[in-house]
């Protein structure tokens, strides 16, 4: 069994890999929540500096407008040409720090519409300022009358004009810090989309590499309870094989020990028996040789014909323990003459097909081959009532010997016959010698249905070798 | 003068044959050997008329000792000798060329009469041993006359092919027949053997053409 499993190996991948991913997906997202606030904050500065400070500006020059115009009003009214000198040495100072003011909105606004603005505003303060210079200038000239209708017509549409342009550029400045603010909450939304979407791939990426190494890790187990199982089957029919051996070997004694009996028992009926009458008629035709000889010639007579009687017993008993045919000219020869014996003395038909088989196998093998043979038909002659018995024995391309014994007797129950407790050592042999030389036998039987016996042996491991 | 040479394991058989032939004027043991390869040897260097071979012996035996002697070019007969009165010995004697087969029993009785038969030309046979061929004669007349359907099939293997070709699978054709499934496999692994098919298709086929199914 090749079983390539490595989780830790791949577990190891998987949390690198998701682990990478995290860190970099924090990673993003810290970046990300910093550029927001960066921006943010720079957003806010610019509220807070720049648009408070340009309308802080506008609010100075607005008031220094008001201021000029009552220095301007000052100018016409009073006649003192020493204090005029003063008034507008104080007209200038102011002017010079609204310039200075104006030079501070070159520094803050970038923006070009919002330059745009302040330029035309500052084009309107030169207008009035130039209207101021018209009107001073006018004072000094001694044009009275001119001056004050100038201060009232040019000097104050110019700083009404100035008025509604401050007036535009404050509402403008609004209009920006609306903007902005849109742009920040804007940017909130941004914050908040992409820290769901941070935080729901984080928990997708949690979930799978949970799943995936929770999943490993099961199948892990898994593995290893079912190898444990197969463990413990392996074990499981490793102690079963070994009971069944020991059972045959105790069976194997136990029929060699019948043997020995059989063969006892046999030895002192046949040949012992024989020899004790053969030995008392040639006693008794020593006795009456010279007294009777035609009554030794009796007694020699009856002594030969126990002695052949002896003879063809000794030789059924010494082929019965050992086949010579087997060894002479092997199985095939051996079975066939099994049979050909079988019919001779049951008179049951045979009906034969053998297999040729090229070359001998191995001593065991033929002999435990012959010998579940010689049980089978045993077996037939003994129990089974049968008329007719179908031998055959084939070899099939893949090198598997087979065999089959079928007869048409009475049958039996297979599960109480060969396995039950009405179990009879004959079939049971076949089976465990089938087994002994690597064989499957299946026993096929039912009562009134005669028996089968078939036998699968692959003929490799039975090859003698060369 | 009959020469004869005589090959048997056990010296008591071979002094027993030697004793009975010294009897005869115009018989002559010319040599004896006590296994296969020793009586090769010795065959080949003495040329006998008649060579008398056990079949059960060891280094070669009988059978073999007779065929390696025909090979190398013997000439002379081959009389079989042997304890058994089997048929499959008697078979393999006769296809390997022994003109006759004796049995161990009735050497004294006939082993005369054997080596003048073979001698003349004609085969021996032991009484019993007549007996056992002319039975078997017999029964492979009767054989001939009774014929199957199926040629090699047995009655198990058919029931089967047929219920395969009328599309059932093993395990129902196990049911069908109170078969285990292992069995039915045996038998459609042996019916694939014999008929040289293993499809389904081509038993089918093979099935419906010898008329077990009917379509």
């Amino acid at each position: 069994m090749k079983w390539k499993f490595r989780p830790f190996k791949n577990v190891k991948v998987v949390l690198a890999v998701g682990f990478g991913l995290l860190i970099i997906l924090m990673a993003i997202s810290a970046i990300s929540i910093v550029i927001i606030a960066s921006e943010v904050q720079n957003d806010t500065a610019l509220i807070q500096d720049n648009y408070a400070q340009s309308v802080r500006i506008i609010g100075h020059v607005q008031t220094d407008v008001v201021y000029l115009r009552l220095l301007v009003r000052d100018v016409i009214f009073f006649e003192d040409a020493k204090q005029r000198e003063t008034l507008r040495s104080q007209i200038d100072s102011v002017m010079n720090e609204i310039a200075d003011q104006f030079d501070k909105t070159r520094r803050i606004v970038v923006q070009p519409e919002e330059k745009q603005s302040y330029q035309a505003y500052i084009a309107a303060f030169d207008q009035f300022a130039d209207a101021i210079h018209k009107v001073v200038d006018t004072v000094e000239a001694g044009k009275h009358e001119e001056a004050v209708s100038l201060y009232q017509t040019t000097m104050l549409q110019s700083r009404q004009r100035l008025d509604e342009i401050s007036n535009r550029l404050v509402i403008a400045n609004l209009h920006a810090s609306a903007v902005t603010r849109d742009h920040i909450d804007s940017l909130e939304t941004e914050f908040l989309q992409i820290g769901v979407g941070i935080v729901a791939l984080s928990i997708i990426i949690s979930v799978l590499i949970y799943y995936y190494v929770s999943r490993t890790f099961w199948i892990y187990v898994e593995n290893i309870k079912s190898a444990e199982e197969q463990k413990e089957n392996l074990l499981h029919l490793l102690q079963e094989r070994q009971k069944k051996i020991e059972q045959l070997v105790v069976n194997m004694s136990s029929i060699e020990e019948d043997q020995r009996k059989r063969f006892a028992q046999e030895l002192h009926d046949a040949i012992g028996h024989g020899l004790t009458v053969a030995k008392f008629h040639v006693d008794s035709a020593k006795a009456e040789l010279d007294r009777n000889p035609a009554q030794a010639r009796d007694h020699l007579e009856k002594s030969l014909s126990t002695i052949q009687e002896s003879l063809t017993e000794t030789k059924r008993i010494s082929y019965d323990m050992r086949p010579m045919l087997l060894d002479d000219l092997g199985l095939v020869a051996a079975v066939k003459q099994l049979i050909t014996d079988f019919e001779r003395r049951t008179g049951i038909k045979v009906q034969k097909d053998f297999a040729i088989l090229s070359g001998r196998l191995k001593s065991i093998a033929e002999i435990t081959i012959y010998r579940i043979v010689q049980e089978a038909f045993s077996n037939i002659e003994k129990h089974s009532n049968a008329k007719k018995v179908l031998f055959q024995m084939l070899v099939r391309d893949e090198g598997v010997l087979v065999l089959s014994i079928t007869d048409d007797g009475k049958g039996f129950d297979v599960g109480d016959v060969v396995m039950g407790k009405n179990s009879r050592l004959g079939l049971r042999n076949i089976l465990e010698r089938g087994e002994l030389i690597g064989g499957t036998v299946l026993i096929e039987s039912r009562p009134g249905q005669g028996c089968e016996i078939n036998i699968e042996m692959p003929i490799q491991t039975m090859k003698e070798n060369e | 003068m009959i020469s004869v040479v005589i090959a048997d394991d056990h010296h008591v058989v071979r002094e027993g044959i030697a004793l009975v032939l010294q009897q005869e004027g115009d018989i002559k043991v010319v040599g004896q050997a006590s296994n296969g390869e020793e009586a090769v040897t010795m065959i080949m260097q003495l040329n006998p008329d008649i060579t008398i071979l056990d079949i059960s012996m060891p280094k070669l035996n009988g059978i073999q000792t007779a065929q390696k002697l025909i090979r190398d070019g013997f000439k002379g007969k081959i009389l079989m000798l042997t304890q058994y009165d089997k048929e499959e010995y008697v078979r393999e004697a006769i296809q390997t060329g022994a003109s006759g087969y004796l049995l161990k029993d009735s050497i004294k009785d006939d082993v005369i009469t054997a080596i003048r038969k073979i001698i003349s030309g004609e085969t021996f046979f032991s009484p019993s041993i007549s007996k056992l061929l002319v039975d078997e004669y017999f029964q492979q007349l009767k054989r001939k006359t009774s014929s199957k359907s199926i040629p090699d099939l047995t009655p198990r293997e058919t029931e089967v092919l047929q219920l395969i070709a009328e599309g059932y699978s093993t395990k129902q054709i196990a049911d069908k027949l109170y078969l285990s499934a292992r069995t039915v496999d045996f038998h459609r692994a042996n019916i694939s053997q014999k008929l040289g098919i293993h499809d389904i298709a081509g038993l089918t086929k093979y099935a419906i053409r010898h008329g077990l199914v009917k379509i």
